[in-house]
C-alpha cells in the first residue's frame, strides 16, 4: 500500500524518531512504513492519521 | 518495576526453597531427582539474578528502558518476530522428519525414532488445535 508519510511528516516538520516516540513505535516501523514495506495495523493507521489531524485515506492510498 | 521486582524476588525464593528441600530429603531421594532439582534451583537463580541486572539497568537508564520496551511492543516488530518463530517452527518440522530418516539408517535405537516421530506428530496436533482455537476466537 502506498502512502504520503514521509511527505506529510517532512511537511510538518517532524523527524522519523519524535513521530514514532508520539505514536509508541520504533524508528524502524516509521522508515519501513515510509518506503512501503510494511502496511500498518488499522489501530496504527487510526493513531498516524490522528496526530496528523488527517482522514487515514488522505495519508494510505488504497490500490487495487 | 514492581511485579519485575516480585517475579525476581519469587524466582529467588523458589531456588532456596528447593535446595533447601533438596538439604532436608537427599537420603530419600534418588541421585537423578536430586540432579534435576539442582537444576532447577540454578535455573530460578539465574532467571532471578537476570531480572535484578535488568531492573537495575531499567533504573539507571530509564530513557533507553523505554526504547527497549517500545522496540518489545512495537507491532512491527511483533510481526517480524511471529513470523520468525513460524518459519523456524516450520524448517523444524521438516529437520526432524530428516532427522528420524537418518536415526533409522544409523541404526538408532527404535525409541529414539520413536520420539521423532512423535514430536513430529505433537507439532501437526497443536498447530491443528490452535488453528481451530483462532478460528474461533478471531
Amino acid at each position: 500500500m502506498k502512502n504520503r508519510l514521509e511527505e506529510i511528516r517532512k511537511k510538518t516538520n517532524i523527524t522519523q524518531e519524535e513521530l514514532a516516540t508520539s505514536l509508541n513505535v520504533s524508528r524502524q516501523t516509521i522508515g519501513s512504513l515510509e518506503n512501503g514495506r510494511y502496511n500498518p495495523s488499522i489501530l496504527l493507521a487510526f493513531k498516524i492519521a490522528r496526530f496528523f489531524e488527517m482522514n487515514i485515506e488522505d495519508i494510505f492510498i488504497y490500490e487495487e | 518495576m514492581k511485579s519485575k521486582t516480585i517475579i525476581a524476588v519469587l524466582e529467588f525464593l523458589l531456588g532456596i526453597l528447593l535446595i533447601g528441600f533438596l538439604i532436608i530429603f537427599r537420603a530419600s531421594l534418588a541421585k537423578q531427582i536430586q540432579g534435576v532439582i539442582i537444576g532447577v534451583a540454578i535455573s530460578f537463580f539465574c532467571f532471578a539474578i537476570s531480572n535484578f541486572v535488568m531492573i537495575s539497568w531499567e533504573k539507571k537508564h530509564p530513557d533507553l528502558a523505554a526504547k527497549q520496551n517500545i522496540e518489545i511492543t512495537d507491532e512491527r516488530s511483533t510481526f517480524i518476530r511471529e513470523k520468525a518463530k513460524a518459519k523456524a517452527g516450520d524448517i523444524t518440522q521438516w529437520l526432524l522428519i530428516i532427522l528420524a530418516y537418518i536415526s533409522i539408517l544409523l541404526d538408532a535405537p527404535l525409541w529414539f525414532t520413536l520420539i521423532i516421530v512423535l514430536v513430529f506428530i505433537a507439532y501437526w496436533v497443536l498447530t491443528y488445535y490452535f488453528m481451530s482455537d483462532f478460528q474461533k476466537k478471531y
